[in-house]
């Protein structure tokens, strides 16, 4: 297993009141795991802790997050660090915002770059534009000189999926990566993480999306109230839900995505 | 980039044309005719004709239009005019006050920068942590000093009690120590809340979180993303500031018994000297102006993406 | 709201403040041992002792009583100042805020034409031209500070402007006046208040600076900063006489700044984190 999660709870310092209750979860090298639920159902918070980017002074993690053979969570910041960036990459929910807005989007992808395999000087620019294009942007050069504010929501997704190939990360996690992106681009991005699970990568996705989940595929996990309710290949729960609230979500998914779908057929 | 600038120069020589006009309104409105004071000092019994004649040679009798322009050339080419209590030209008053005030300033500034960055830097990281407490007190009551008042301690400390410094100013760099300081220090407590409070904005926004989940260091984040984007608002405030800084000196040179462009203009303005007054006005204005073009321009360089309403 | 200020401890200490200077400025003649302008040379640098509670100044003066009217001074000008500016600055903030792209513009060249010239300068200007007299000083703060408060309002106004319950008072069918008066004021009000506060602390050290540099009173008033400035020659002798004036001022100016940032703290409690 590259990913296991054992009885994962996260607290509010304040309150103690955990969000994410007593949760397992693995993923195998290749494989995906969708987790899936409404907003405030702990998926987010759960996906924080994994990537390491959690607010340690409000929130309490507890458990255990066992990575290649390591324990993250036990483990000094410093160690964490060489991890987090190099061999588990995060791709944010909102690509606008997760870059530097000062910094040129080539210098922030070399100073991760240099910062995890030391790497200066002539070769990484070769590198990069190689990263770039294999993230499926064409103008990759152009890419490099812009300021994150000239580039779109969906280039700026490429730009995040190019930094996770050029560190060769083996767990790409991935947090509502559809939402900021207009319909167009939503399959296109799935299909990006689809082509990363084939070159070997491991991918968490996080959505509420039932329709990013069926297009992906792989295994699927549902989650309520920060607990597990369900868990199955993405086919199977699809196809057969066994709790009553899966099958809720699955039946308003489809009465919701009825509007679109009259559209395009006046279209 | 261009259009921003395009649009900041246009604002620029507008601002700057409606000081010249202020402040030559203010020799036209004063209670002193200039030509009577030089009569009265030329001929002792100036009688009206007299006056009159001075008026039609310093050109007073002309429309106020072409007075302006005239006015205005003379500045651009070093000719101020003279002035109406030494009767010594205005341009040999400055050369002899503004080396004072030029470094006053400048040192002035390096207390700022060398003090405020690093302290807001520290209060951001510790944030709520003792030195950060400690900080804001001190910074609150910064702000509340008189600057007159903190001087007279300053002096009171070191130069009577712990004769470190003397009170009459010595020569050179010591001379500056203390009055520079001074003059530092309201805006050092100020510059350091700005940073701090920009900085912290700063640390809530998402590239922070994402540059932790790409393996950065919390100092690295800090100097090489956070702070770049939190420079702005200090570069700006601290442009702001340099032509207050000029013309508060006043307060600070009489504190330290010293001779700069700040007590030339009092002393001006307690002598009646209406064209001394408007000259020291419209240059500290447009240190003022220019300095802030320069801040606006350069924050701009340093986070081009920042789309600031040059207004709010 | 009120509550939230009671339970502040900052802004309690910056109420207590203020109402200690107040009382001073309003209870002067009562409080005071002496009357304040009463010169006696015989008496001059007296320790302090039953007469004379903190000692006499260098025309023999008693230092306590001076420091009391002296409370009348900086509150009796910075505070009717801060009225008139309120009301420029409303008005005229709401006003260009309200107004067309092109009358806005205008307003903001001239704010920034204004603002170019440093407070000291223009109480320079003023009192070079009108002469000495309190209304003056006055007058120099309120055109040195107007600036400031329209354009800070005026930033106030346009990000509540751009809010969508004024959009909808708009659709039904509100008056600019209105809107103005009914809607923009009241919410801006407690943004407006913490500026003001902040606004009488500055008023108070401009005030005392332009005394200190003789400009706009008469010699020998009982000013603080016009205080500090008589004390200087005794700066060797009689350092305490430097001490109190500027103690006052201190203590002034950290009242209103304190309850001003208290109250930021309240209205925007993220403010600070």
């Amino acid at each position: 297993m590259l990913l296991t999660v054992n009885n994962l709870s996260v607290a509010l310092k304040k309150s103690s009141r955990p969000i994410v209750q007593n949760l397992d979860l693995s993923i195998e090298q290749g494989n995906s795991l969708v987790i899936l639920g409404q907003s405030g159902s702990g998926k987010t918070l759960t996906c924080k802790t994994i990537t390491g980017i959690l607010n340690r002074r409000r929130f309490e993690p507890s458990g255990e997050i066992i990575f290649n053979g390591k324990e993250l969570l036990s483990m000094p910041p410093r160690k964490q660090r060489e991890i987090y960036g190099a061999q588990i990459a995060l791709i944010p929910q909102n690509p606008m915002t997760a870059l530097d807005p000062s910094v040129r989007v080539g210098k922030q992808m070399a100073e991760t770059l240099y910062l995890h395999t030391g790497l200066r000087g002539k070769k990484v620019k070769s590198k990069l534009l190689t990263a770039l294009e294999n993230a499926g942007l064409d103008r990759a050069e152009e890419v490099m000189q812009s300021y994150p504010h000239m580039l779109s929501g969906g280039m700026l997704q490429r730009v995040l999926i190019a930094m996770a190939l050029m560190v060769d990360a083996k767990l790409i996690v991935a947090d509502e990566p559809t939402t900021a992106l207009d319909a167009e681009h939503r399959n296109a991005a799935v299909d990006a993480f689809i082509s990363l699970r084939e070159k070997g990568a491991a991918i968490l996705l996080v959505t509420h999306d039932f329709g990013v989940a069926s297009r992906l595929g792989g295994e699927l996990l549902v989650m309520k109230d920060g607990k597990a309710i369900e868990r199955g290949s993405v086919f199977e729960v699809l196809q057969a839900p066994g709790h009553d609230y899966t099958r809720a979500l699955i039946e308003a998914s489809r009465l919701y995505s009825l509007v679109p779908e009259r559209r395009s057929l006046i279209c | 980039m261009s259009a921003y600038l395009r649009k900041r120069l246009l604002s620029f020589f507008i601002v700057l044309a409606g000081v010249s006009i202020l402040s030559f309104l203010l020799i036209t409105f004063s209670n002193t005719d200039p030509a009577e004071v030089i009569a009265r000092r030329n001929y002792s019994g100036a009688t009206e004709e007299m006056i009159e004649q001075v008026r039609i040679e310093m050109g007073l009798d002309k429309p106020m239009a072409k007075r302006y322009f005239d006015w205005l050339g003379g500045l651009f080419s070093g000719d101020m005019g003279i002035s109406l209590y030494s009767f010594r030209p205005i341009r040999e008053d400055f050369a002899a006050y503004f080396p004072t005030t030029l470094a006053l300033t400048g040192l002035s500034l390096i207390w700022i920068v060398v003090i405020s960055l690093p302290v807001g830097l520290l209060c951001a990281r510790f944030k709520d942590g003792i030195f950060d407490h400690l900080t804001r007190g001190f910074t609150l009551l910064g702000i509340c000093l008189p600057t007159f008042w903190l001087g007279f301690l300053l002096l009171i400390a070191f130069a009577v009690r712990l004769p470190i410094f003397s009170v009459v100013p010595a020569p050179g760099l010591k001379g500056l120590l203390l009055p520079s300081f001074t003059l530092a220090v309201p805006v050092i407590c100020a510059f350091i809340r700005l940073f701090r409070s920009s900085l912290l904005g700063e640390l809530n926004r998402d590239y922070v979180v994402y540059a932790r989940a790409r393996g950065l260091s919390p100092r690295r984040i800090l100097l090489h993303h956070v702070m770049r984007n939190a420079l702005p608002p200090i570069i700006i405030l601290f442009c702001q500031y340099l032509g207050y800084m000029i013309a508060g000196g006043a307060v600070v040179e009489k504190v330290f018994s010293l001779s700069g462009i700040g007590s030339y203009l009092i002393s001006s303005v307690l002598a009646a000297d209406s064209n001394a007054v408007a000259t020291c006005i419209v240059i500290i204005a447009s240190v003022f102006v220019i300095s802030n073009l320069v801040g606006d321009i350069a924050s701009r360089l340093l986070c081009p993406w920042m789309v600031r309403e040059t207004n709010v | 709201m009120f509550k939230k200020v009671l339970c502040n401890p900052q802004a309690v200490i910056g109420l207590v403040l203020i109402a200690v200077v107040l009382a001073a400025a309003v209870m002067a003649p009562m409080l005071a041992p002496h009357d304040p302008e009463a010169v006696d040379v015989t008496r001059k640098f007296a320790e302090p002792g039953k007469e004379y509670p903190l000692g006499t100044d260098q025309l023999g003066r008693c230092e306590l009583s001076r420091l009391l009217y002296g409370a009348r001074y900086s509150i009796g000008m910075s505070l009717p100042t801060l009225l008139v500016l309120s009301v420029i600055g409303l008005v005229l903030g709401c006003l260009s805020a309200c107004s067309g792209k092109a009358v806005d513009r205008i307003f903001i060249t001239v704010c920034d034409i204004f603002i170019s010239f440093p407070s000291l300068i223009i109480a320079a200007a003023v009192i070079g031209v009108l002469g000495n007299g309190m209304q003056n000083i006055v007058i120099a703060i309120i055109i040195s500070m107007w600036a400031w408060f329209t354009r800070m309002i005026r930033s106030y106004a346009v990000a509540e402007m751009g809010r969508d319950y004024i959009l909808a008072a708009r659709i039904s069918g509100c008056s600019t006046f209105q809107i103005i008066v009914r809607h923009l004021i009241p919410n801006i009000m407690s943004q407006f208040l913490v500026y003001v506060s902040t606004g009488v602390a500055s008023a108070i050290l401009m005030v005392s600076g332009f005394s200190f540099l003789n400009l706009g009173l008469s010699a020998g008033a009982a000013e603080w900063g016009a205080m500090l400035n008589e004390a200087r020659s005794s700066l060797y002798s009689h350092p305490e006489l430097l001490i109190y004036p500027g103690a006052c001022i201190l203590i002034t100016s950290a009242g209103f700044n304190l309850f001003g940032e208290a109250l930021r703290d309240i209205i925007e409690p993220e403010e600070g984190q």
